[in-house]
C-alpha cells in the first residue's frame, strides 16, 4: 500500500524548498512536520469520508510509525527528532479517534463548528419523553424507599435499564448507516446529514446520564460497591 | 590541511566500526540482570561465576557497598546496612511508605520530601542505591565487552508513573548510563517471545516480579508490536507472599515459644529468608520443614509447610492480580478466548497456584519456554538493538498505563490522555477565566483514574500568570500535554490572545504512593459509584452557577421589560437555587435550576430579539472545560 499523505505542503525547515507535510525533503532528506491545521484524515493519508475500514486505520497507523517513531531518528539532529515526536502523537490521535464510530463522527462534528457540548444533555429525545419522564419518577420512589424498595420497583428499573443500554448501543449502528450517504452527498446535503448525526449523539449522551444516574440509583439501593 | 587527514583508509575503518554498544537492563526488585544482542541472538552476561541473577541488595561495610549475593548473606548478621526490594521505593516519598517500614532492616529518615534511607552517618535516596546496583551490572558488561559501556534500555513495570520512572532514569544517570529508553517489563519480555517465536496474534503477558505486578495485552503484526492495554498494581509481588509467610510463622512462635521475634531485626531476616526459601521450595515439592536456629532466642524453630497451607496464605494475593487482568482484557477490547498466547514472566510465576489462576483468567495454557527470570532483560537488549540501528522490522507501540488530566473547576478532573493512549501522545485543552479580570489561572496536573482531582496523584502545580484583563470567557489557554516514549511526561501552557507561555517540566517532589497507586485501581471500581455522584453534584452546582450568573445579567438588562411580578418570581427563583446549591442535595439542585431556565425564558426571548441580542451573544462563556 502506498500512503499519499496529503497533509498539505510546507516549506523545507531545513533547506527553505517545496515540501510536502509528513515526509521526508526531496532536497535535504530532512523529516518535515504535518502542515499547520492538518486534520486526522490527512495526517492518515485518507479522503474524507466517514466509511472508513478499521484493518485499512490499522495499515497505515503502523506504516506511519514505521515512518516517524523517534526510535528511527535518535542519531538525528534534535530538530528532526522534536518533528519525529511530533508527527508519531500526530498519526497516533489520529488513528485512535477515526478507529471508532463514535469518535470518528464527534471529531467531524468539532472540525465543522458543530461540537455537542453540553447541548445533548439537555433534553430527552421526543420519542423517549414519557418513558424517561416516568423512569424518573420510579427512580426517585426508588431512591427514597431506599433498601426497603419493593422487588417489583427495582426489577421494572432492571428492566428499563437494559433496554435503554441496548437503545444506547443501537445509536452506533445509526450512526454509521448514515455514512455512505454523507460520503456520497454533495457539500449543501452533508451538512444535513452531520445534523442528523448530531442529533444521535445527543441522544447517545443524553442516554449515557440517564444510564448513569440509573446505575448510580440501583446500586446505592442494592447496597452493592462493584 | 583537513582535507589531507580524511584518508580512505580512516573512512574504511569508520564503516568497519562496530555498531554502538547498548545494554539492556532489568532492575529488579528482587534480582537485577543485564543482556546484549549477539549477532540476532539476545543474550545475558554472567558475572565471573557463570551467574546471571545479581541480587539487588547492597551492603555497606567498612570497605565500600558491595552489591548482589555477597551483600545478601551479609543480611542476617549486619541487618541494618542491608538495603534490598529498594525498588518499592523508587519515585516515593516517605509518607508513601512509612507504613511498610517495619518491614525492613534499614532506617528510613522522616521527611516530607523524597524517602532517605539511613546507612550510618549517611544519607541516600533510592535512585542513589539503584545506581549501585546498575554500576555492578555495567562492570559485569564491561568485563564481557572488554570496553567502556555508557548507554543503556532499563526496564520499569508497565505501572509505574511519571516520578516512578523519572526516578530510574535518574538512576541511571548517576551509575554514568545514558538512558536511552524506559521500557516496560512486560512489552520487552513480548519482544524476547516475538523475535524467538515470530508469532503473529494477541499475547497476554503477565508479570509477576519480586515487588510489583503486570499485566499487559499486545497485539502483534507484521514486526509491529502494539500494546493495546496495561494494567497492575505496583505494589504486589513476591514479596507479599513471604510477608503472608513471615506474619504466620511470627504469630506461631509466639503462641508455641512465647517470644515476639518482631522486633529482633536478626531473627527477622532469617525468618523472612527462611520463608521464602520454603515457598520457592514448595513450587516443586508438596511438604517442607523450615527449620530456624533461634540461638539468642535459647530455642529452634521448626514447622512442617504443606504446598496446600502456603496456598491458602498467598490465595487472596494472587486474587488480587486477576481484577487488573479483567480490567486489561476490557480496555483492550478483547474477550480471553481471542488470546492467542499468555507469556508468564518474574519468579513469582513459578507458583503453580498463579499459573492455575492465570489459566482460569484467560482460559489458555500459558507459555513458560524463556525463563521467567531472563525474558525481562532479554527483551531489553533486543529494545536496545533497535535503538542502535541494528533490529529495523521491529517496532514497540507501547501505552501510558495512567490517565492524565488536569483539575477544572470544582475539583473534577478534565481527563486529556487516557490511560493506554499510544506513546507518544499529546493533547491540547483550551481553558478559559472564570471571573472578568482573572490575570492568573493555576493548573493542577493529576494522573489517575479516579473522578475527582484530590483522589489521584498529583504531578505539578503551575501557574499561568499575566493573562491580560479580560472579561470572564475571553482568554483562551491552551495547554498541551506531551508523553514521550518513555512514558515521561511534559506540559505547556499558552494564552492565545496574548501568547504569554508558561512552560513546566514535570518533575514531582515525590511519586504516586504505593497506597494511592493501590487505591487508584481497587477504589477506580469500589468508589466509582461514590465518584460519579460527587462529580455528578459538582456538574450540578456549576450548572445552578452559570444559570444564576446569566440571571443576574440578563435581569440587569432587561427587567424593565416585564411586569413586577414576573421579576418576583425569577428572584424567588433564584433564592431557591442559592439555598439547595450547597446542600448536598442533587435532584434539588437539578430541578430548581430547571426552574428557574423556565421562568427566564420569557425574559431570555425578549432580549434575544432586542438590541442586546448580540451583546449576549459575544459575552457568552464560550468554553467550558468538561468532559
Amino acid at each position: 500500500m502506498t500512503t499519499d499523505v496529503r497533509a498539505g505542503s510546507v516549506k523545507c525547515w531545513g533547506c527553505g524548498v517545496d515540501a510536502s507535510g509528513g515526509v521526508t525533503c526531496p532536497e535535504c532528506g530532512r523529516l518535515q512536520p504535518f502542515a499547520p491545521g492538518a486534520d486526522h484524515w490527512a495526517v492518515l493519508g485518507l479522503a474524507w469520508r466517514l466509511g472508513l475500514e478499521r484493518a485499512d486505520l490499522e495499515r497505515r497507523f503502523h506504516e506511519l510509525n514505521r515512518r516517524f517513531h523517534p526510535d528511527y531518528f535518535r542519531l538525528r539532529s534534535p530538530g528532526e527528532q522534536a518533528i519525529s515526536l511530533e508527527n508519531s502523537a500526530a498519526v497516533n490521535a489520529a488513528y485512535r479517534a477515526l478507529r471508532d464510530p463514535v469518535g470518528r463522527v464527534e471529531y467531524l462534528l468539532e472540525r465543522e463548528g458543530m461540537a455537542l457540548g453540553t447541548a445533548g444533555q439537555a433534553s430527552p429525545p421526543a420519542d423517549l419523553f414519557e418513558e424517561i419522564m416516568e423512569l424518573q419518577e420510579a427512580r426517585q420512589e426508588l431512591e427514597a424507599a431506599g433498601p426497603d424498595a419493593p422487588d417489583e420497583l427495582r426489577s421494572r428499573l432492571e428492566a428499563a435499564r437494559a433496554e435503554l443500554e441496548e437503545r444506547r448501543r443501537g445509536t452506533e449502528a445509526e450512526l454509521v448507516a448514515l455514512f455512505p450517504g454523507w460520503d456520497a452527498a454533495p457539500e449543501v446535503e452533508r451538512r444535513r446529514l452531520l445534523g442528523r448525526m448530531r442529533d444521535i449523539l445527543a441522544t447517545r449522551a443524553y442516554l449515557k446520564t440517564i444510564l448513569r444516574d440509573l446505575g448510580a440509583t440501583l446500586e446505592t439501593v442494592s447496597g452493592r460497591t462493584e | 590541511m583537513a582535507e589531507l587527514e580524511i584518508k580512505p583508509a580512516a573512512r574504511a575503518k569508520a564503516k568497519e566500526l562496530p555498531k554502538e554498544l547498548v545494554v539492556g537492563i532489568d532492575l529488579g526488585t528482587t534480582n537485577s540482570l543485564v543482556a546484549y544482542m549477539d549477532g540476532d541472538v539476545p543474550r545475558v552476561i554472567n558475572d565471573e561465576e557463570g551467574r546471571a541473577l545479581l541480587a539487588s541488595v547492597v551492603a555497606f561495610g567498612s570497605g565500600g557497598p558491595v552489591v548482589g549475593d555477597v551483600a545478601k548473606r551479609q543480611l542476617v548478621r549486619n541487618a541494618e546496612r542491608v538495603v534490598y526490594s529498594i525498588k518499592r521505593f523508587m519515585g516515593k516519598g516517605y509518607e508513601d511508605v512509612k507504613d511498610e517500614l517495619h518491614y525492613f532492616p534499614f532506617r528510613v529518615t522522616p521527611s516530607q520530601e523524597v524517602v532517605r534511607i539511613r546507612i550510618a552517618d549517611r544519607e541516600l535516596t533510592p535512585p542513589e542505591i539503584s545506581a549501585m546496583i546498575l554500576r555492578e551490572l555495567r562492570r559485569r558488561a564491561e568485563r564481557h565487552f572488554g570496553r567502556s559501556v555508557e548507554k543503556a534500555v532499563i526496564t520499569v513495570p508497565a505501572y509505574f508513573n511519571d516520578s516512578q520512572r523519572q526516578a530510574t532514569k535518574d538512576a541511571g544517570r548517576i551509575a554514568g548510563l545514558d538512558v536511552l529508553r524506559i521500557v516496560n517489563e512486560p512489552t520487552a519480555a513480548c519482544l524476547a517471545y516475538g523475535l524467538q517465536r515470530k508469532k503473529e496474534g494477541i499475547i497476554a503477558v503477565y508479570d509477576l516480579g519480586g515487588g510489583t505486578f503486570d499485566v499487559s495485552i499486545l497485539k502483534v503484526k507484521d514486526g509491529i508490536f502494539e500494546v493495546l492495554s496495561t494494567n497492575g498494581d505496583t505494589h504486589l509481588g513476591g514479596d507479599d507472599f513471604d510477608r503472608a509467610l513471615v506474619d504466620l510463622i511470627l504469630a506461631d512462635a509466639r503462641a508455641r515459644h512465647g517470644v515476639d521475634l518482631a522486633s529482633d531485626l536478626e531473627a527477622m531476616q532469617e525468618i523472612r529468608l527462611g520463608a521464602e526459601a520454603a515457598r520457592v521450595l514448595l513450587s516443586s515439592t508438596e511438604r517442607t520443614t523450615l527449620t530456624l536456629p533461634m540461638p539468642q532466642h535459647g530455642f529452634e524453630y521448626r514447622r512442617e509447610l504443606t504446598r496446600a497451607e502456603v496456598e491458602r496464605l498467598i490465595d487472596p494475593i494472587v486474587e488480587r492480580t486477576l481484577g487488573p487482568c479483567r480490567m486489561a482484557l476490557a480496555d483492550a477490547g478483547v474477550a480471553p478466548a481471542q488470546i492467542d498466547e499468555v507469556v508468564l514472566v518474574g519468579g513469582a510465576t513459578r507458583t503453580p497456584l498463579v499459573r492455575r489462576r492465570v489459566e482460569e483468567v484467560f482460559a489458555r495454557r500459558p507459555h513458560i519456554e524463556l525463563n521467567p527470570d531472563e525474558v525481562v532483560a532479554l527483551g531489553a537488549a533486543v529494545q536496545a538493538d533497535i535503538l542502535a540501528g541494528g533490529i529495523t522490522h521491529m517496532l514497540l507501540l507501547d501505552v501510558t498505563p495512567l490517565s492524565l488530566g488536569i483539575e477544572t473547576l470544582g475539583g473534577a478532573v478534565g481527563v486529556l490522555i487516557p490511560r493506554n493512549t499510544t506513546i507518544p501522545t499529546s493533547a491540547k485543552e483550551s481553558f478559559t477565566t472564570s471571573v472578568d479580570g482573572q490575570s492568573v489561572v493555576d493548573m493542577h496536573v493529576v494522573q489517575g483514574e479516579r473522578d475527582l482531582a484530590k483522589d489521584n496523584r498529583s504531578l505539578a502545580r503551575f501557574e499561568l500568570r499575566g493573562i491580560p484583563p479580560m472579561p470572564a470567557g475571553l482568554p483562551r489557554i491552551e495547554v498541551s500535554f506531551l508523553i514521550d516514549a518513555n512514558g515521561i511526561l511534559n506540559v505547556t501552557a499558552k494564552e492565545m490572545r496574548s501568547g504569554t507561555q508558561a512552560a513546566i517540566e514535570v518533575r514531582p517532589t515525590y511519586g504516586l504512593t504505593d497506597a494511592e497507586v493501590e487505591r487508584m485501581i481497587d477504589e477506580s471500581l469500589e468508589f466509582a459509584e461514590q465518584d460519579v455522584r460527587a462529580r455528578m453534584l459538582i456538574d450540578a452546582r456549576n450548572e445552578a452557577d452559570t444559570v444564576l450568573r446569566a440571571t443576574e445579567k440578563a435581569l440587569g438588562q432587561g427587567a424593565s421589560l416585564l411586569a413586577a411580578e414576573e421579576v418576583d418570581r425569577i428572584r424567588a427563583a433564584a433564592a431557591d437555587l442559592r439555598a439547595c446549591r450547597d446542600r448536598n442535595d442533587l435532584d434539588c439542585i437539578r430541578e430548581v435550576t430547571m426552574e428557574l431556565n423556565r421562568e427566564t425564558q420569557h425574559l431570555a426571548e425578549l432580549l434575544m430579539d432586542s438590541a442586546l441580542r448580540e451583546a449576549l451573544r459575544n459575552r457568552r462563556v464560550t468554553e467550558t472545560p468538561t468532559r
